[in-house]
């Protein structure tokens, strides 16, 4: 094992005789099992981990936990991925990580170049440079720079990502004391408890200090109580598991690092909680003076816990400021551990007494501030003075430890939208009024003492779980206590006095205030001097608090800069949002399983094997079907597929699978009611066996669908919509039958997969039908258009219905959906040697374009209405009423010029147009006066022809127009939009 | 394999769907021998079992080769004039997940609290599983869960990535 000179002999909860080899930067290490890399590279020494977001400065590790705002690294092999604290990654066996914001290397970076140009990048310096010649010339260098690190190229081998729901009456967020307490305490009464923690064994603060309960270690306390939580088999819980968004209904994510189960890389648990209890602790923030992010400034509370918990020694001779006491209690755990405390540098005038009791012998400097550090690559000593004023003095230390007070981590109970208030005795935001069922708990709740938070967690845990409805009645039908509340010294008061900044010597001193963003005291007063008051303002003007960060050390000292500058009360202030994730999560943690094929959801039809098979390319088609949209021979393109699919349609045979189409069996006394209130014609005079042709509108007026509802039987209709809109449409008839009319005697039953259908269609189609054997007349008169027919087809029961959707004679065969590939291969067998053709829905788009027939999402955009679309006839005038007819009216009302369906046929006629092209006038780089929904090329006319959506089209026919293609304009002249068949004949024949 | 688990699609079932009041359903299902279950719950006779996915919603299923007799006995009488009887065997497709850790696929699929104390041995509901529309029935082995029948490949799918599949 290499050595580790800053390792202590003995004590601490890493397992020395565990070695684990890591490197990082190009290094090789050893460190001990139980290791975070922050305290395995402090082990041996190595204080410059990391370089700044901004200015490229000299950093070390700051903190001990999740609140890092200083050192990140990017983890590289088969655990790929960043930006993660350095001070959160355990050690294993083979990590390989490297710092983030350098290049090539943390000790030496080129971009350090940027502290010797720090006073030409003020905040917002992106704002107001880089215009000359425009943004983009910079973007890629900009872009690099300010780039943490890489996203990871290949799935990890350690297992997958897995995302999963759970409920429970009670999630405990933090297995602290608090956390711990609230737990047994909900748990013993009866709850459903889920304890979620963000360490890799419970006892969160009381890991880092030598505290004790019940007059054992603190730790013994801890092991027993997680011990007795695991014995109920109520209880799950959780390690290495960040809460990290809370959202509404109690709905709280928890991402779990390290799943026990093999296979699984990280787990996110979306937990819905009946009550939530944030035990998530709190965190020490700095100091911000001239020069405090040094490599060796770190936050006391880490440096007591790297001694405590990690058995090392962040350096040799420290120096302790504070505003506060709990830094006396470091101090103490530093001395005991062998680090010499050269002075305590206390802001406070009078020091506590039972504070100062903690560290006999140290020099306490009260009423003193640390002015700035010296040093470069490593911290070298600090200079004070007296916090009124007067002469300097040097103190020479390889370590700070600051102490700037302790924040409450409210930033859960705050995404829950639960108010904070500015607590003046703690110089800090805590939780103030819950709008979900939250609560904070210990020192979350701003409780520092430890029998305190003990106490208040106990409250908590049976508050929440009476909540719940488990009562002293549940506890005792379980034979269960609850638990003994356990006994502990009380720590000294933690008395806090504010301590924003120490003012620095000239305005150009850096005093950060957010280490993570490199925000600046100066920056603060830059973005308070260009108007930006507000702390909202600010965090965007200056990004402090953004990032990762989230405010977790830099915010309070943010708000408190704006105050003093302000003079004002940080209350008045207010804190900025903070937002989810709390910590870093990948992107893999959050889509779980929903990856590679099932990124995007797809349905299949009883077809789609078939169509695979026989070299269908098969593309999205609405509602996630994926169907046919061309099915090319060989070495033919799909344009030339596409065309032949379509000649053999017009000329001969084609069969296409309709089945994704929507379909709903509706019935009761008021089945016809609805269609005439959902669709704009009447349908409750249809004949039985007959169908018609409607428009449904929403609530504005506009085309929500469009499609066809047959008659099968008095108060019985099968209603049939487009393949995109099926579940819209389900959803707009049950909410207005649900909400609207509840009186209404109205059943839904959706039926689209329980049928599936095959389109024959073609000039050929009956006696193609009938060759097929069937019992149904297809005779017109005993079958005419739009007539639906039960019988059986190819020997199968169907339901036949005359529709059309390509202009020419249909007839759509439905059959269960268990006997469709059965009939497709009947009429595959028996069409083949007659030339049909399976055809795909390019060549339906084509077929539909040449017969002006409207399709959702080109032609019905949401802002054409069915006079736009030239169709005032389908709305009824014998009608009292219909879903958006008062919106039509109204709009009609206002006389403005409307877009109308026009065709369009190019002055060269082989010019295709681009569907969305927009229409200007003369071409013009003007608003436009249109678009074009849909061009093709039309085997029927061999030549281009498009429809369109135009300004006063219908007025405009003959009229010459000009589409801006994207390179070039295209002339093109108006026409009526059908370009064949404009009577209706051979879909009637 | 991650979890100790089997997932298998079912053969096909005959399924009825039955919408209406209870005054009108309810003589129907005791022809089947069968009651009506609270909502949200299911009750069997033999393999024929029926699930009431809501106040006035009911689903029927029995093995395919009795689908045809199932539909008669069903519609014996005509239904009223607001009763919607409708064939919907063919619309579901549905997988079984049994074994020590269905639970925990389950907790995967779908956001429903599957937790005995909440979803007890009859329980059955129409939730979300996959981000689409499911059936969930608890039985003696684990979980039915049923989908839209268009979905069953992206299910299936869906099942082998949760295992570790590819």
């Amino acid at each position: 094992m290499a050595a580790e000179p800053f390792r202590t002999l003995n004590g601490g909860r890493i397992d020395r005789t565990r070695p684990v080899r890591f490197r990082f930067n190009g290094r090789s290490f050893t460190g001990c099992a139980g290791d975070t890399l922050a305290s395995a590279l402090l082990a041996h020494g190595e204080r410059l981990t990391a370089r700044s977001f901004k200015y490229h400065r000299p950093r070390g590790i700051t903190g001990a936990g999740l609140e890092e705002p200083s050192s990140f690294v990017e983890l590289l092999g088969e655990q790929a991925g960043g930006s993660h604290p350095i001070t959160t990654v355990l050690l294993r066996e083979g990590l390989e990580a490297r710092s983030v914001n350098c290049w090539p290397s943390a000790r030496f970076d080129l971009l350090a170049v940027n502290q010797s140009i720090s006073r030409l990048l003020p905040a917002s310096f992106y704002y107001k440079t880089f215009m000359w010649p425009n943004w983009h010339v910079y973007e890629p260098l900009v872009r690099r720079a300010a780039g943490l690190s890489h996203a990871p190229v290949a799935d990890h081998v350690k297992g997958i990502y897995e995302t999963r729901h759970w409920h429970c009456d009670v999630l405990v967020i933090g297995a602290g004391p608090a956390g711990l307490m609230a737990a047994l305490s909900a748990a013993r009464a009866g709850a459903r408890v889920l304890l979620a923690d963000d360490g890799i064994e419970p006892g969160g603060a009381l890991l880092g200090r030598r505290a004790r309960i019940d007059g054992r270690p603190a730790m013994e306390w801890v092991a027993a109580t997680a011990r007795a939580l695991d014995d109920l088999p109520n209880v799950t819980r959780l390690s290495q598991a960040s809460a990290w968004a809370y959202r509404e209904s109690n709905l709280v994510v928890v991402t779990e690092r390290a799943p026990s189960r093999p296979g699984i890389f990280q787990r996110t648990w979306r937990v819905r909680a009946g009550q939530v209890i944030v035990a998530a602790g709190a965190i020490e923030r700095p100091l911000v003076f001239h020069d405090n992010d040094r490599p060796g400034v770190m936050l006391a509370s880490a440096v007591q816990t790297y001694v405590n918990r990690y058995a090392v020694l962040p350096g040799r001779r420290a120096v302790v400021f504070t505003n506060n006491s709990s830094a006396y209690e470091a101090a103490a755990d530093m001395l005991a551990a062998g680090i010499a405390v050269g002075a305590i540098v206390d802001t406070r005038v009078s020091v506590p007494p039972e504070a100062a009791a903690l560290v006999p012998g140290v020099q306490i400097l009260a009423g003193h501030v640390v002015v700035t550090s010296a040093g470069r690559r490593q911290i070298k000593g600090v200079r004070i003075r007296a916090r009124q004023g007067g002469a300097e003095r040097p103190i020479a230390c390889d370590l700070l430890a600051v102490s700037g007070g302790w924040n409450p981590v409210v930033h859960l109970f705050s995404q829950s939208r639960g108010s904070l208030r500015y607590d003046d005795g703690l110089s800090a935001f805590v939780a103030d009024r819950p709008q979900q069922a939250a609560r904070c708990a210990g020192a979350a709740d701003g409780l520092y003492d430890l029998a305190a938070c003990l106490a208040d967690g106990a409250a908590r845990g049976m508050q929440a779980a009476q909540a719940q409805g488990f009562d002293a009645a549940a506890q005792q039908a379980l034979r269960r206590q609850p638990p003994p509340l356990p006994a502990c010294n009380s720590t000294p008061a933690h008395a806090t006095e504010a301590m924003w900044h120490v003012e620095p010597h000239k305005p150009s001193d850096k005093a950060f205030l957010d280490l993570q963003h490199d925000v600046t005291v100066a920056d603060i007063h830059v973005a308070l001097r260009e108007g930006y008051g507000a702390v909202e303002h600010v965090k965007r003007y200056t990004t402090a608090g953004m990032g990762i960060d989230q405010g977790k050390t830099g915010n309070i000292n943010v708000v408190g800069a704006i105050a003093m500058a302000q003079q004002t009360r940080l209350d008045a202030i207010g804190t900025t949002t903070f937002r989810s994730p709390f910590m870093p999560v990948e992107f893999g943690a959050l889509a779980g399983a929903r990856g590679g094929s099932v990124f995007l959801p797809y349905r299949h039809t009883p077809i789609t094997a078939w169509n695979v098979a026989n070299g269908a390319v098969m593309i999205e088609a609405g509602a996630r079907w994926r169907r046919p949209g061309y099915y090319p021979r060989a070495g033919e393109a799909a344009q030339d597929a596409t065309r032949r699919e379509s000649l053999a349609v017009r000329l001969n045979l084609g069969v296409y699978d309709g089945s994704p189409l929507g379909k709903f069996e509706i019935k009761g006394p008021d089945a016809a009611r609805l269609l005439d209130m959902l669709y704009t014609n009447l349908f409750s005079n249809l004949e039985t066996g007959m169908g018609r042709y409607g428009f449904m509108l929403s609530d504005d007026g506009m085309i929500l669908d469009d499609g066809v509802s047959f008659k099968l039987a008095p108060d019985h209709y099968l209603m049939s919509t487009s393949t995109g809109n099926a579940d819209e449409v389900y959803r707009h008839m049950e909410h207005f039958l649900q909400i609207e009319r509840p009186q209404w005697k109205v059943r839904i039953t959706p039926v689209t997969t329980a049928w599936a259908n095959a389109t024959v269609c073609g000039p050929k189609a009956r006696a193609f039908v009938q060759a097929l054997g069937t019992d149904i007349d297809l005779a017109p008169a005993a079958f005419p258009f739009m007539g639906l027919r039960h019988g059986t087809v190819a020997g199968l029961a169907a339901r036949v219905a005359r529709v059309s959707f390509t202009g020419e004679l249909s007839y759509e065969i439905n059959v269960r959906s268990r006997d469709a590939m059965p009939l497709w291969s009947r009429i595959m067998d028996k069409g083949a040697p007659l030339g049909l053709v399976a055809v795909g829905s390019e060549a339906s788009h084509l077929l539909r374009v040449e017969k002006g027939f409207l399709s959702l999402v080109h032609e019905v955009d949401s802002t054409a209405d069915p006079i736009d679309l030239g169709m005032p006839w389908i709305l009824s005038r014998t009608k009292p009423d219909y879903l958006g007819k008062r919106a039509i009216g109204i709009r009609r009302s206002s006389k403005r010029v409307r877009r109308e369906l026009v065709g369009l046929l190019t002055e060269d006629a082989q010019r295709v147009l681009s569907d969305g092209a927009p229409i200007t006038p003369k071409g013009l780089r003007q608003a436009s006066e249109g678009f074009v929904s849909a061009s093709v090329w039309s085997v029927t006319n061999q030549r281009s022809i498009a429809l369109g959506l135009l300004a006063n089209g219908r007025q405009r026919m003959g009229e010459t127009v000009f589409i801006r293609m994207q390179d070039e304009v295209v002339r093109a002249t108006v026409t009526a939009p059908c370009f064949y068949d404009p009577s209706g004949e051979k879909l009637r024949s | 394999m991650i979890y100790d688990v089997s997932i298998n699609p079912l053969p096909m079932v005959a399924l009825v769907d039955l919408k209406g009041s209870a005054g009108d359903i309810a003589p129907r299902l005791r022809r089947l021998g069968l009651w009506e279950p609270a909502p949200g719950r299911a009750a069997a006779l033999g393999p024929i079992q029926v699930l009431r996915a809501a106040r006035e919603h009911w689903l029927v299923r029995a093995p395919i080769e009795d689908e045809e007799r199932l539909l008669s006995t069903l519609l014996e009488d005509a239904p009223a004039a607001d009763t919607l009887v409708v064939p919907v065997s063919d619309a579901y497709a549905f997988f079984a997940i049994s074994g020590p850790h269905a639970r925990q696929v389950m907790a995967i699929a779908s956001p429903l609290d599957t937790d005995p104390v909440v979803f007890p041995a009859d329980g059955a509901t129409f939730t979300e599983a996959f981000g689409q529309k499911a059936l969930i029935l608890r039985c003696a082995a684990g979980f039915e869960v049923a989908f839209e029948r268009s979905y069953a490949s992206m299910v299936s799918d869906y099942f082998s990535r949760i295992n570790g599949g590819p």
